[in-house]
């Protein structure tokens, strides 16, 4: 149900994007984009589980508890980006973000010393997106964001490697402080952006089928 | 409660054997090599109330079924007929069979072995049920009665080399014993009370056991290990319980220290991160792991370790060490 409320809110926005860029003026063509950038991932929750041991009456007697998640994650990114017509690009964006894995424990049987548990975790990705710009403002400009990819997540000193298949939607901004001209000189600007980020496989601990995350995406750009 | 043992010799042997190597966690060290399987196995011509001896043998074909169905093993049992023969008489025959041991009133069951001091090959393994209990073959359980194919799948792990698990809780009875609470192994020393027959269905951890003396070429593709040390002020605690708990599957795992540095294995595990616990052994009859003459240390706080431990396919992630304190 979830997943079928974010897609139709998705297809919303790029509804609303289509007809209001329809009525914006056109802005400058660019043909291309080198951006380079951060990300901030926010907090992903990755289940409850129990250590259960079986009682005779085939009930559970559970040994601790553990709440585990996914904490706030930094990272960088670079994109190319090409407009395949006014107003619509494509960009190709590859990845790195370091996060830390978290568990809480609760409930230990035995009242057992408990500290934090955590992990650092490294994922490298890589992910295709369409960008739609639907206002621009003299030098700034909206868009609507969606794209998908795949990323490997790394523990542990790099001793166990998962793949997973992520997504990702959301509304951004893009703004210019020195505009180029085409073939002469190079436009340089800033775009912000966030979104829902969205993740499948990978390293699990007690989640299950797809997760979303918000972030926060700031990118120096460049376009030529 | 009643208890299950291995024959005091063999434990006493195999315990040595235990206490001088760091190989895992409860691993005998003895295991039937590949040109003796399938293990060829007679069954003791003798029925007794409620169990007749084809219901045993038919009872003891699905308990090594239940081993030679964990996952990518190599694993297989052979009925070679009914004999005369009792249980527990060296004659090159693995004899299954009830035998009457009033002697042994909290004793279920018992394996006997024999096997190669050096290469530790197993050549002959015998198991007794006790006939001084009431026992059932009933599909469902007999709530008045032993379930046959619950404990003959435990003896069974010992004829295939693997000792006990201290994966449960118990607390002390009245009168002597141990009550369980809760346990999540087949090879738990304590057996569920009568009528109850979940020990017919492996667990996590004795998968991880039997795959790591039994695995083939894609158990050790796809299975991982966990290893490290326990210590206290910096000395190594022998006989520490260690507990690998993978929150994306709810399986639990378990090894022991086996050493004086106190270094543990805990072997057969699929890859995934893993919630790792040490803990005093103080749940089940030191003897029912180790012999009478070791020193285990029980006198230190369970902890957790602080990172998740990754386990990858195929392989050992880093070596960690847990540092306890004392109680």
């Amino acid at each position: 149900m979830k997943h079928a409320d974010l897609a139709l809110g998705l297809a919303g926005v790029l509804v609303a994007a289509g007809s209001a860029a329809a009525q914006t003026p056109a802005s400058p063509a660019r043909a291309k984009e080198l951006s380079a950038g951060v990300v901030w991932a926010g907090p992903l929750s990755f289940g409850s589980a129990n250590a259960d041991l079986i009682r005779p009456d085939g009930s559970s007697l559970t040994l601790f508890e553990t709440k585990n998640s996914l904490g706030p994650g930094f990272g960088v990114r670079a994109g190319l980006a090409f407009e395949v017509r006014r107003g619509l690009w494509v960009e190709v964006v590859p990845g790195w973000t370091r996060a830390s894995l978290r568990t809480e424990i609760g409930r230990d049987a035995e009242n057992a010393d408990i500290g934090p548990i955590r992990a650092r975790v490294m994922r490298f990705s890589i992910e295709g997106a369409a960008l739609y710009y639907f206002r621009v403002r003299g030098k700034t400009a909206w868009f609507a964001r969606g794209g998908g990819g795949w990323a490997k997540e790394l523990a542990d000193g790099n001793a166990l490697a998962e793949d997973a298949v992520t997504g990702s939607g959301g509304l951004g901004l893009r703004h210019w402080w020195r505009e180029g001209q085409r073939g002469k000189t190079k436009s340089l600007g800033l775009r912000a952006e966030f979104r829902l980020d969205l993740r499948r496989g990978g390293l699990t601990l007690a989640e299950r089928g797809w997760r979303a995350a918000p972030a926060a995406v700031g990118h120096l750009i460049v376009g030529f | 409660m009643i208890r299950r043992r291995v024959t005091s010799l063999a434990v006493i042997a195999l315990a040595l054997m235990l206490s001088s190597g760091v190989e895992a966690y409860l691993l005998f060290g003895i295991s039937w090599p590949p040109g003796s399987l399938p293990i060829r196995y007679y069954v003791t011509n003798r029925d007794v109330p409620g169990v007749t001896a084809l219901q045993l043998q038919t009872a003891t074909d699905r308990a090594f079924g239940a081993w030679a169905g964990a996952p990518n093993v190599t694993l297989g049992s052979q009925f070679a007929g009914f004999v005369g023969a009792n249980p527990h008489v060296a004659d090159g025959a693995s004899v299954i069979g009830f035998v009457s041991r009033p002697d042994l009133p909290r004793v279920l069951g018992q394996v006997f072995f024999q096997y190669d001091m050096v290469t530790g090959v197993i050549t002959e393994s015998d198991i007794f049920l006790n006939s001084i209990f009431e026992w059932s073959v009933a599909p469902g359980g007999d709530v008045n009665r032993f379930d046959v194919q619950s404990v003959m799948t435990h003896e069974l792990g010992h004829l295939l080399g693997l000792g006990h698990s201290a994966l449960g809780e118990t607390e002390p009875r009245a009168g002597g014993g141990r009550n369980v609470l809760g346990k999540r192994a087949v090879m738990f020393p304590i057996a569920y009370p009568r009528g109850n027959v979940a020990d017919r269905t492996l667990e996590a951890d004795d998968l991880a056991g039997i795959s790591d003396i039994y695995g083939n070429a894609e158990a050790n593709r796809l299975l991982g290990s966990i290893s490290g040390r326990v210590t206290l002020n910096g000395a190594g605690v022998f006989g520490a319980h260690v507990t690998a708990f993978n929150p994306a599957t709810g399986a639990l795992s378990a090894g022991y220290a086996l050493d004086n540095q106190g270094r543990f294995v805990i072997g057969g595990l699929p890859a995934g991160l893993y919630i790792v616990r040490v803990e005093p052994l103080d749940d089940i009859d030191l003897t029912s792991v180790f012999s009478e003459d070791t020193t285990v240390n029980i006198n230190f706080r369970p902890m957790f370790y602080g990172k998740q431990v990754a386990v990858p396919a195929g392989g050992a992630g880093p070596s960690i060490e847990m540092q306890v304190r004392a109680k």
